[in-house]
């Protein structure tokens, strides 16, 4: 952001946020995101409710962006409507949809304190101690998630619920497999069973689908946020339930089963205290061979775009050679669903 | 002249332990990850060329006992199998689960050897 924008974002702030005045006192790029930017902008804030200083996080579209996700309008609506339901996210505080004020569209939201990385969370030494509390947490707050239903207007551009989730999210995947011209005979298979399988659908709720550790900011062993809402649509809630928990979100700690950080037992607790519909884990079983099933779609996207694409970025071939352990998670779950029987 | 094939694989192994135990320790934090993404690519590269032919060429005759059809190339095969999966034409057969499991194994002594007893991402 050179000088003339941070100018241009100055004015537009103190009218977004009914100050008389904003200043930009820091900035920073913040790491992470292919697709978004992430800055974080310190403000001085004169006049009007917000006066003095305002930690936020500034979120645009990086120069490379892809089209799937939402944009960022439309992602600030998405964490309007979790922060009206009570969820623990950034609070947003204001969105632009004009591209002339620094180049792209943006939304602003309060800065938040700790770590999103994963792998450090779930790695702490502490986890056995604020593991299970977290875990139960976490499910209290997609309960609440889960109680928004369709249709809501101001989530118009969330289209249409699917009628039959399942059976469009297979066939989403294989379009995806047929784009690429990636035949691979295991996911098939995978496919193939859960369509001859699928358990009986849950009521359409407002779900996350990237509800997982490494999108949950977390600060002394504590829930801070709830990030990344780029890709939340009407879905069936098994679906976030069983994404958080399915063996490849457990960063290697898959003894675990609730994220790395606790047990499926912890996490369907503080879900079901809050929830009206309440889930064990059996019901999760077969989202999380559906939700491994979606991982190495998108591992197999990443791959084509360094094997068809050539894009010079070695973590996608990388993620695409990851392919054959989420295969292996996926027969191991079918497995135990009875499918070689 | 030395065939530059002959000892590509375990020049590529060298390389990744060099890296490994010789180079990392004198790497600052901040390109840590990216010099273990390198190794592990290195890994996989020389794993591909000590195996991979053999690999696709025992897929290749997998998947013509399970179609029973001679000729094409693994791709092809592998693209005429998974349509039949998908219009249902082998959801009955006990082969294909064996067969499945057999190219998950062979990839992934591959793609990362330590998984199956190791999961580990």
């Amino acid at each position: 952001m050179d000088g003339a924008r941070t100018a241009s974002l100055e004015a537009w702030l103190a009218t977004a946020l009914g100050a008389d005045r904003v200043a930009v006192k820091g900035r920073n790029k913040l790491s992470g995101g292919a697709i978004q930017e992430n800055w974080a902008l310190d403000l001085a804030v004169e006049g009007g409710a917000l006066a003095g200083e305002l930690r936020t996080v500034l979120r645009t579209d990086a120069p490379s962006s892809v089209a799937v996700s939402h944009s960022r309008v439309q992602e600030f609506a998405l964490l309007q409507c979790a922060y009206a339901r009570g969820m623990t996210v950034p609070r947003p505080l204001a969105v632009c949809a004009d591209a002339g004020v620094i180049g792209a569209p943006f939304f602003l939201a309060e800065r938040v304190e700790g770590t999103a990385i994963a792998r450090r969370i779930v790695r702490d030494r502490a986890v056995a101690d604020f593991g299970p509390a977290l875990a139960r947490k976490l499910g209290e707050e997609l309960a609440k998630l889960h109680g928004v239903r369709p249709p809501q207007a101001a989530l118009a551009f969330l289209g249409e619920p699917p009628g039959d989730v399942v059976a469009s999210r297979i066939a989403t995947y294989r379009r995806y497999l047929d784009e690429m011209d990636a035949a691979e005979p295991v996911l098939e298979w995978g496919l193939r069973w859960l369509e001859r399988h699928t358990p009986a659908p849950e009521r359409v709720v407002l779900t996350h689908l990237d509800f997982r550790m490494g999108n949950i900011m977390v600060a002394d062993g504590a829930l801070t946020a709830i990030l990344d809402w780029e890709f939340a649509g009407w879905g069936d809630p098994r679906e976030d339930l069983a994404w958080f928990c399915a063996k490849c979100w457990r960063f290697g700690a898959v003894e675990r089963t609730a994220g790395g950080i606790a047990q499926r037992e912890d996490f369907l607790a503080g879900y079901n205290a809050v929830a009206p519909r309440a889930f064990t884990p059996a019901d999760l079983a077969f989202f999380e061979a559906l939700g491994t099933v979606r991982w190495a779609v998108i591992a197999l996207q990443q791959g084509h775009r360094f094997h068809a694409g050539g894009e010079p970025n070695l973590e996608l071939p990388l993620t695409g050679l990851m392919v054959p352990q989420l295969c292996h998670d996926l027969l191991e779950y079918l497995a135990a669903e009875g499918a070689d029987d | 002249m030395t065939d530059p094939l002959q000892d590509a694989a375990a020049m590529a192994e060298l390389a990744r332990k060099t890296l490994l135990e010789a180079v990392l320790p004198h790497i600052p934090q901040e390109q840590r990850y990216q010099a273990l993404m390198v190794a592990n690519a290195i890994g996989i590269a020389a794993r591909a060329l000590e195996g991979g032919n053999a690999a696709q060429a025992a897929e290749a005759a997998d998947y013509r006992r399970l179609l029973g059809a001679d000729g094409e190339d693994v791709a092809a095969l592998r693209r005429r199998l998974a349509e039949a999966i998908r219009s249902g034409a082998l959801d009955d057969d006990p082969a294909l689960v064996a067969l499945l499991r057999r190219r998950v194994a062979a990839a992934l002594a591959i793609a990362n050897p330590a998984y199956a007893t190791k999961p580990e991402r």
